[in-house]
């Protein structure tokens, strides 16, 4: 015999499954703008039937009554296979963007091309010379060539103070990042409590759906640093690694600060950093030295004793000779020009102007390549996101249209609960009363 | 695909951004009216200026050395040709003193001003070019004749040289030595012939002599032109380089300009036209249409 209530029961069950989904459809909305927030769905199921034993059909057969829907459980609708692309994405992101910004500075110190620069002051250096040459006796052209060697070695001490400052600062950011107030160990300890966290709800039977979106937001903001890898560890706890060195392992934060010296990002902002202080700016300095070289070499060469003092570009400039000690030539009389012009021909000889081109080339190709680098990183970041936002994402009308739907069945629902009670108001208050 | 609002607002700035970015290029490329501000805007190219600013440069020293030169070879020519007069001047009156109808009276007078003639001879050679004696060779801060010294050469033999191109240098000086030191012991014998009223020796010997003096002044001028058109030419050539260089290093950096309009004026559109779509499309919601 079936309860004369089930179906009160049932339009209940009815009423509070719409409302959950509805409660749903709102978390969705008010997180429609939450970074890294993952949609979620009240997933609706049939309740468990009612077993009618054997006889209670007319054929004499048992049968299973429906009870109405349950929610069974909340989903989070998220692909990790697609946070994988994600990450992959932002990591050469952080890579092309440092390398630009780096390069972007050196090329701005180096300044070409410009009447400024150090090319057109080894022109005028040259030039200096050269009009010595045609007035090897006047004061002011030797003036003129102490203080054009000057301006040039000044210019070569800028530009490699200006390379070191970056490698430096490529340094001291790298150190920023990754010591024990940097953005990775705030990670790695935020990871160790979410890991337990999550491991508590699961234990408990909950959906611990935001927190998931919290951890899955702090590895993507992760691998903007570095090649991220996660591996799951059993009942939603996961241990982090990145590059080589873990950062979390199950509800340890066990990143190194500093990192041990062999840690190795695998790419991202910290592999870029590395690449940046190890390799591509001293690389530019050591070149920019064998610029200076060349030209101490050549022109100490032709002047026959020590014009440039170091033939570094941070030492060119000490000890060149002062005006009055300059000579132009090697003969007694006064318009003996031989050095000056020996000199002044080097424009046409010496290697160290071509040398410095291709320094310039260099640096340009590697900041236009960079910069490159940086658009089509920036254009597959932006398409991953926007395939992960296909599945997770909220959206607004979606959303919209759901409400619509569990608010209309929120009402039939209650339209049903009002029937029964209407059939249940004649069995109880009407029923039996005939002649009264 | 399943839009969602962020997905649409993010694509929207994107293009903004991107848009924004071209206009920047294409308004900074107008403005600066350079192709290449920077070395990353293309490599090669910014190398190639720097080697055609490196040659303008190098062009415009050889052309001062050439300017300079000029003026030197000028100097020496002006003062070779008042010292041909000098010397055209002399014959006159060695010829006039070998004439048996002169007396020697007049020679005596004739031989005062031969005398003069020769002071006269190295005081041209003493002359100066921008505070320098040309014909001095290198000792330039040094008169080629002096009166307590006579007639010794006070300068010395070496050559000044100028260079007026890549490994193209030419010699630009006469020495005093060099015109003089034929003439001077020849006016000096004049002299003490007319003294001596030795008119056999002033029509022969001494006419020969100062015309093989004259012959090699004639000749000495004959070089600084030679000189003067050698470097003339350099100068054009350097003209001709500086010219070419000029324009290849305008076609290497210079943005083109009406190109360089044109994109800046379907940038703005596109910025436009960008601004405009993201504006409907970000409005819209089916929020609009629900009651």
């Amino acid at each position: 015999m079936i309860s004369s209530f089930l179906g009160l029961q049932t339009s209940l069950r009815g009423l509070l499954a719409q409302q959950q989904a509805l409660d749903v459809a709102a978390h969705n909305i008010a997180n429609a703008n939450t970074v890294g927030y993952t949609r979620q769905e009240a997933t609706l199921g049939a309740a468990d039937s009612l077993h009618l034993t054997a006889g209670a059909l007319q054929t004499g057969a048992g049968a299973f009554l429906g009870q109405g829907v349950d929610v069974t459980a909340y989903r989070r609708l998220r692909d990790s296979f697609l946070d994988l692309q994600v990450r992959a994405q932002s990591m050469a992101l952080g890579d092309a963007t440092t390398s630009a910004e780096a390069l972007d500075r050196v090329q701005s110190a180096v300044g070409e091309p410009s009447t400024t620069g150090i090319n057109a002051l080894m022109g005028k250096f040259y030039t200096a010379w050269s009009d010595l040459a045609n007035h090897p006796e006047s004061d002011s052209s030797k003036q003129a060539v102490a203080s054009a060697a000057q301006t040039l070695a000044d210019a070569f001490g800028k530009l490699a103070g200006d390379i070191t400052s970056a490698t430096n600062d490529a340094n001291a950011e790298f150190t920023s990042i990754t010591g024990a107030t940097g953005p990775i160990k705030a990670a790695a300890t935020s990871l160790a409590q979410l890991n337990k966290a999550i491991d508590s709800a699961l234990d408990a039977g909950q959906s611990p759906n935001d927190l998931l979106d919290r951890r899955d937001q702090i590895l993507d903001d992760l691998s903007q640093y570095g090649q991220v890898s996660v591996s799951q560890l059993g009942n939603g706890r996961i241990q982090v690694m990145l590059g080589n060195q873990s950062v979390v392992n199950d509800t340890t934060a066990d990143w190194q600060t500093p990192p041990p010296a062999g840690f190795a990002p695998g790419g991202g902002q910290l592999g870029a950093l590395k690449t940046l202080a190890t390799t591509t700016l001293p690389g530019y300095l050591a070149s920019l030295d064998a610029v200076a070289k060349t030209l101490h070499d050549d022109v100490n060469g032709a002047y026959g004793s020590a014009f440039f003092g170091g033939d570094t570009a941070a030492t060119l400039g000490t000890g060149i000779p002062a005006a009055s000690t300059i000579t132009a030539g090697s003969g007694a009389g006064a318009a003996s020009n031989d050095i000056a012009t020996a000199i002044a021909a080097l424009r046409d000889t010496s290697t160290a102007t071509s040398q410095y081109g291709g320094l310039v080339r260099q640096i340009g190709s590697d900041a236009a390549g960079a910069t490159n680098a940086q658009s089509i990183a920036q254009a597959a970041v932006d398409a991953a996101q926007d395939r992960r936002q296909n599945v997770s994402g909220v959206s607004l009308d979606e959303e919209m249209a759901n409400m619509l739907r569990f608010q209309r069945g929120y009402q039939a629902s209650a339209r049903a609960m009002s029937s029964i009670d209407d059939m249940l108001d004649t069995l109880i208050n009407r029923a039996g009363r005939v002649g009264l | 695909m399943r839009v969602t609002a962020d997905m649409s607002q993010r694509h929207v700035l994107a293009d903004l951004r991107r848009v924004q970015e071209r206009l920047a290029t294409a308004q900074s490329q107008v403005a600066g009216g350079k192709r290449i501000e920077k070395p990353s805007d293309d490599p090669l190219g910014a190398e190639r200026a720097m080697r055609l600013n490196d040659q303008l440069e190098s062009t415009g020293a050889y052309r001062t050395a050439v300017d300079e030169s000029r003026s030197w070879l000028d100097a020496t020519d002006s003062a070779l040709s008042s010292l041909s007069e000098v010397v055209q001047h002399v014959r006159e009156l060695t010829l006039q003193a070998a004439n048996g109808s002169t007396s020697d009276a007049g020679r005596q007078s004739i031989k005062a001003q031969i005398d003069q003639l020769t002071e006269e001879a190295k005081h041209t050679l003493n002359s100066a070019y921008d505070g320098r004696y040309i014909f001095s060779g290198t000792a330039t801060d040094t008169a080629p004749y002096s009166a307590a010294t006579g007639d010794a050469y006070q300068g010395d033999a070496s050559p000044v040289v100028r260079q007026i191109g890549p490994g193209v240098s030419v010699q630009v000086n006469v020495t005093g030595d060099d015109v003089l030191a034929g003439l001077l012991p020849t006016l000096r014998t004049l002299s003490a012939h007319l003294a001596a009223n030795d008119t056999a020796s002033l029509g022969t010997t001494d006419l020969q002599a100062i015309d093989a003096g004259f012959d090699n002044l004639t000749a000495k001028r004959g070089l600084v032109g030679a000189i003067t058109n050698r470097v003339d030419a350099a100068g054009g050539r350097l003209d001709d380089t500086t010219d070419i260089t000029t324009a290849f290093l305008a076609d290497t950096q210079d943005a083109d300009l009406p190109q360089a309009l044109t994109d800046l004026s379907a940038q703005q559109a596109a910025l436009q036209a960008a601004l405009r779509g993201g504006a409907t499309l970000i409005q819209q919601s089916l929020m609009d249409f629900l009651r």
